[in-house]
């Protein structure tokens, strides 16, 4: 076994002993060991970046426990789930640090972030479809707790919604996946759920159950990126999760929709034929985001339809079937994962200092909150593609990619980022930097939450001022 | 030498000004490590290797790099920057009095330096989008520094609103150029064979352009800066952030003119001077005429640009660093004296204070464009390259910013009531904001010798002395001078408003104009947002069916036994009658 393999299992088993003490541990207890279990994780993923580098080549190990179905449980390290791995560790990482603002509930909350990890762990990492499905809906048991039992507000209701909308997901993701498990080539005899295995062969499925396994599989992705009209589940939910609920959903789980997209177009050459009704809705649903997120008043939702708005984007440089274009995307999920990661971390201070998170009531707080405030300077740096900050690679390489397959018709989404710019700063002018009286308060945040800050601002700017890092294994994926 | 080397001083500096807070010391290590920049980019022009350039990232079998050079053109803004920086970093060191503000305001502008001196020595697209971005945000931080206060947040906000339109066009020229030519460099893109992907790209690029240099129809941002600090805008007027757009499209300027848009550049420069002059005619606000004034300038130094003038552009680019920053630092000065109101029919007696007033008249007199200051030569040299009808035009625009300098001059000069209150107050501005203007207006005396140095040292063509054009310049500027002597110096009461004032002073009507287009987005904001209302809806209608028909059928399984049988029975007979 060579080191990167052992380094996989190790990736995937830290969460689960973590997991595991957290749950024996007492409350208080609890928050070290998701500490300690994320930090190793962030460790271990960083090697496995270094490591995948340094061989220049994909590993898998596995075992297969239906040997008559060709079942099993499987690790693979190729370029998206490396960087995918890394995305998730350092929003994790933050997340166990300073996600729990207010100090209460610390075993459950930290037990369903290692959970969380677990199922994000093994998704990304998963070398078969079979067990991406599994921790897909792992993961959104997950996030379904982390809505319905820490949230906020209308968090039963708003957790129903969210399992209903994934349930509904996983049904059509399921069948997709036993579709393209029968309808692939067998090898003597044995069909695979495989995924280099499928992306090499899924080819040669007959054309028209392709365009069925392409309807199912959309939309199954569709609804978990999520992408308009299927996205109304999402609003609700980012706004009622607790703080690392918000910023794990929105930055990772929102990430399992569109790594499975990623995948569904680099499987299927059908997706070529409907690349450009792709990219339409892609634009459609980013300009939608858009234009809802600039009438909210909940900072959350705020967020939240920036976040979709996102999304959307990231679906155009797929959708562009281009090489560059989907490194772009890949390049946007991890960009996308940290920086709105980082944006509900500000929205869970704010929320923690002054009791309130609707934009109408909170004015001038960015003189009693200068680090929040500062922070969210930083978000709409990275969401508005500023270079040095990891967002700006991403757009660069996105609408390259979308500018080679669709022509200036590819640059339209680009003008939603003005949008997403104009209201943002909007927002900063009325309620974070603005004239009127200010809280009398002067509040401090804790050490805790300032370390989140770092790692999250801190990877931010790493990774967009030394972009080589991430793209010398992304330029190792070989597509199309 | 990689010539990014010039910009370490300031970068470690704008970190020490976070360590080292509000100590005083602070001010004095941005200060002399600005000095050690300049004295790098002196360095820098006896620089053997002009091009340099290192791998960045690299996509597919592409490299981006990251290219710097030290081409004359490049080097005489990078010295501009840093000089005029030093200026500004010690002008800084008094006119900032709170010391809990002095680590975060150094900071920031320490780093917008180093972000212009970036865009100074970029030779690719890349790193000129580096520096150009960071220009956009530093400068929206610096002008909402005293957030706090009244009309400063919105200010802030416009300037970052109106630039983030042209970051998004430059960035979609990038891609086209990059789609075509697979390369970011300058010197590539500019030897590539013509096509139609330049006119497309350098059309983005002159939306950038103009949303940066603060020319029509996105120029109101400008005047709106003013609400942020004076060193800030002295700095920001003359040799950063605004000179950005100009300096772009002189690095460019083949392109532009391959791609026909020449006429372009002259028509919105022409606009842009006509509103910037009217304006300036008529405003109150002591700081904003500079501002209109500067967003004159640059209008000029579009048009100059647009018949492919680089040399008497980039005179003007270099001269008008020099009398605008003087200018800012003076008002900033007479402001201090006052009570920091910035009415210019409340400022009294800026003529108490020598020092202050030499300096103030020196660089309003360039400014307006008499001989032999430099001033004069920039717009000589922009006059006598233009076209006949804008030359007449231009000709008009001489006879109105003089006027407004002028009036610009003589208001503050007027005695205040209580006379020893005020000189008194004047002798306590600070030696550190007086300098620095002092050591400008030499430079404004002394800058008119670029007229014939310049040229040569950017490989250009000489510029002509035309003796008639000359004299016509001069009767221009004494006209608008007797104009604003008899007016405000006579008679220093305020004019009446006037239908032609309301014409003049227009910028209300331009910024009813933008925010009726804000409005119209957020308008679309509404419909949307009750679209989507309507779309959740639906959804949770579906679900409260099928909860609808979940109770319709519990209520049958209501448990009675009776009901069961006889269903059931009426089941039976149902069957018989069908299959009996």
């Amino acid at each position: 076994m060579e080191a990167i393999q052992a380094l996989l299992i190790f990736a995937f088993a830290v969460p689960v002993a973590g997991l595991l003490a957290a749950l024996v541990l007492g409350q208080r207890r609890s928050k070290g060991a998701g500490i300690v279990s994320t930090a190793v994780s962030l460790l271990v993923s960083i090697l496995i970046l270094s490591f995948f580098l340094s061989s220049g080549k994909s590993a898998t190990e596995g075992i297969t426990y239906i040997p008559q179905l060709n079942i099993g449980f499987s690790l693979y390290a190729y370029p998206i789930s490396v960087v995918l791995l890394l995305m998730s560790s350092i929003v994790f990482f933050a997340a166990a640090v300073g996600g729990n603002v207010k100090g209460l509930k610390y075993k459950g909350s930290v037990s369903l972030l290692l959970l969380f990890q677990v199922a994000a762990t093994g998704l990304f990492l998963s070398g078969n479809l079979l067990m991406y499905f599994i921790f897909w809906d792992i993961g959104v048991i997950a996030a379904y707790f982390m809505i319905s039992a820490l949230g906020t507000g209308g968090r039963r209701r708003s957790g129903m919604k969210f399992l209903v909308y994934s349930f509904a997901a996983s049904v059509l993701l399921l069948l997709g996946i036993i579709m393209l498990y029968y309808y692939s080539p067998a090898v003597s005899g044995l069909h695979s759920f495989s995924i280099p295995y499928l992306i090499a062969n899924a080819s040669s499925i007959p054309a028209g159950i392709q365009t069925a396994i392409f309807a199912l599989l959309f939309a199954a992705f569709m609804i978990k990126m999520p992408i308009f009209p299927l996205h109304s589940w999402m609003a609700d939910a980012y706004a009622d999760a607790s703080t690392e609920g918000s910023m794990l959903v929105s930055g990772v789980l929102s990430k399992f929709g569109a790594y499975g997209m990623l995948l569904l177009f680099l499987m299927l050459p059908i997706a070529k034929n409907y690349s450009q009704y792709v990219f339409i809705l892609a634009a459609v649903s980013t300009f939608y985001a858009v234009f809802v997120a600039m009438r909210q008043t909940d900072l959350k939702k705020v967020l939240a339809y920036t976040s979709m708005a996102e999304m959307g984007i990231i679906l155009a440089g797929i959708a562009s079937l281009d090489q560059i274009g989907i490194y772009g995307a890949i390049f946007g999920m991890l960009a996308h994962g940290i920086t709105i990661a980082l944006a509900f971390l500000v929205v869970g201070s704010i929320e923690m200092m002054f009791g309130e998170r609707n934009l109408a009531l909170l004015r001038s707080i960015g003189r009693s909150a200068q680090i929040p405030s500062y922070m969210f300077i930083i978000v709409i740096l990275g969401i508005t593609g500023m270079p040095l900050t990891a967002g700006f690679i991403a757009d660069l390489l996105i609408f390259i990619g979308a500018f080679e397959a669709f022509g200036l018709y590819g640059l339209i989404p680009l003008a939603a980022i003005i949008l997403m710019g104009s209201y943002l700063y909007f927002f900063v002018e009325k309620s974070f930097f603005s004239h009127g009286p200010t809280s009398p308060h002067e509040f401090n945040i804790g050490a805790s939450q300032k370390l989140s800050y770092a790692i999250l601002a801190g990877s931010i700017f790493i990774i967009g001022s030394l972009p080589f890092l991430i793209l010398n294994a992304i330029n190792l994926l070989k597509v199309l | 030498m990689l010539p990014v080397i010039a910009l370490f001083p300031v970068i470690i500096a704008a970190f020490l000004a976070l360590a080292t807070g509000s100590r005083r010391i602070t001010g004095h290590i941005a200060t002399f490590s600005a000095a050690v920049s300049f004295a790098l980019s002196i360095l820098l022009l006896y620089n053997r290797s002009p091009h340099s350039e290192v791998v960045w990232f690299s996509i597919g079998s592409y490299a981006v790099h990251l290219s710097f050079t030290t081409a004359p053109l490049n080097m005489l803004l990078l010295l501009i920057v840093s000089g005029i920086g030093t200026l500004i970093c010690w002008y800084s060191i008094g006119y900032i009095e709170t010391p809990s503000q002095r680590g975060r305001f150094f900071f920031e502008l320490l780093v917008f330096m180093a972000a212009m001196m970036l865009f100074a020595i970029s030779a690719n697209f890349v790193t000129m989008f580096i520096g150009w971005e960071l220009l956009g945000v530093t400068s929206y931080l610096l002008i909402g520094f005293w957030h706090w206060k009244e009309k400063v947040p919105r200010a802030a906000r416009k300037s970052i609103t109106t630039i983030i339109i042209g970051d998004i066009a430059i960035l979609m020229a990038m891609i086209i150029l990059w789609s075509s030519y697979h390369t970011f460099n300058f010197s590539a893109i500019l030897s590539a064979p013509y096509s139609s992907a330049i006119t497309v790209s350098m059309s983005l690029v002159l939306i950038g352009v103009f949303t940066k240099s603060a020319q029509f129809p996105f120029h109101e941002w400008l005047a709106d800066a003013m609400e942020g600090p004076t060193p800030v805008s002295a700095f920001l007027h003359s040799s950063t952030m605004v000179k950005a757009g100009v300096f772009l499209v002189a690095v460019l300027l083949p392109l532009f003119i391959k791609a026909g848009l020449g006429p372009v550049l002259v028509a919105v420069g022409m606009v842009t001077v006509v509103l910037g002059a009217s304006n300036a005619l008529t405003e109150h606000h002591i700081k904003r005429v500079l501002a209109y004034s500067t967003i004159e300038d640059l209008g000029l130094m579009f048009i100059a640009l647009g018949f492919n003038a680089l040399a008497a552009a980039m005179l003007l680019f270099l001269v008008q660093a020099f009398y605008k920053a003087a200018i800012f630092m003076g008002a900033g000065s007479i402001m201090r004296a006052n009570d920091e109101d910035t009415e210019i029919f409340n400022s009294y007696g800026s003529a108490s204070n020598r020092m202050l007033f030499v300096s103030n008249v020196i660089a309003a007199v360039s400014l307006a464009g008499i001989f032999p200051l430099s001033g004069f030569f920039g717009k000589f040299a922009v006059e006598s390259a233009v076209s006949i009808p804008i030359y007449i035009l231009l000709l008009a625009i001489d006879v109105a910013s003089s006027a407004y300098i002028f009036r610009w001059l003589f208001i503050p000069m007027r005695a205040p009531e209580h006379a020893s209150l005020s000189k008194a107050r004047y002798s306590h501005i600070p030696l550190s904001m007086l300098v620095p203007e002092a050591i400008l207006a030499v430079a404004v005396v002394a800058g008119g010798y670029a007229f014939v140095s310049l040229p040569g040292y950017l490989s250009l063509h000489p510029l002509g002395i035309n003796v008639i054009g000359a004299v016509l310049e001069s009767i221009m500027v004494a006209v608008g001078f007797v104009a604003a002597y008899l007016v405000y110096k006579k008679n220093p009461e305020r004019i009446p408003y006037t239908r032609l004032h309301k014409l003049a002073f227009n910028s209300p009507y331009i910024n009813s104009a933008y925010s009726a287009i804000a409005k119209s987005f957020y308008a679309a904001g509404y419909a949307i947002s009750g679209l989507n209302t309507a779309i959740d809806d639906i959804f949770e209608d579906a679900g409260d069916a099928f909860k609808y028909f979940g109770s319709a059928g519990r209520r049958i399984e209501n448990g009675q036994l009776k009901l069961y049988a006889l269903v059931f029975a009426l089941g039976i007979i149902a069957l018989f009658i069908i299959f009996g």
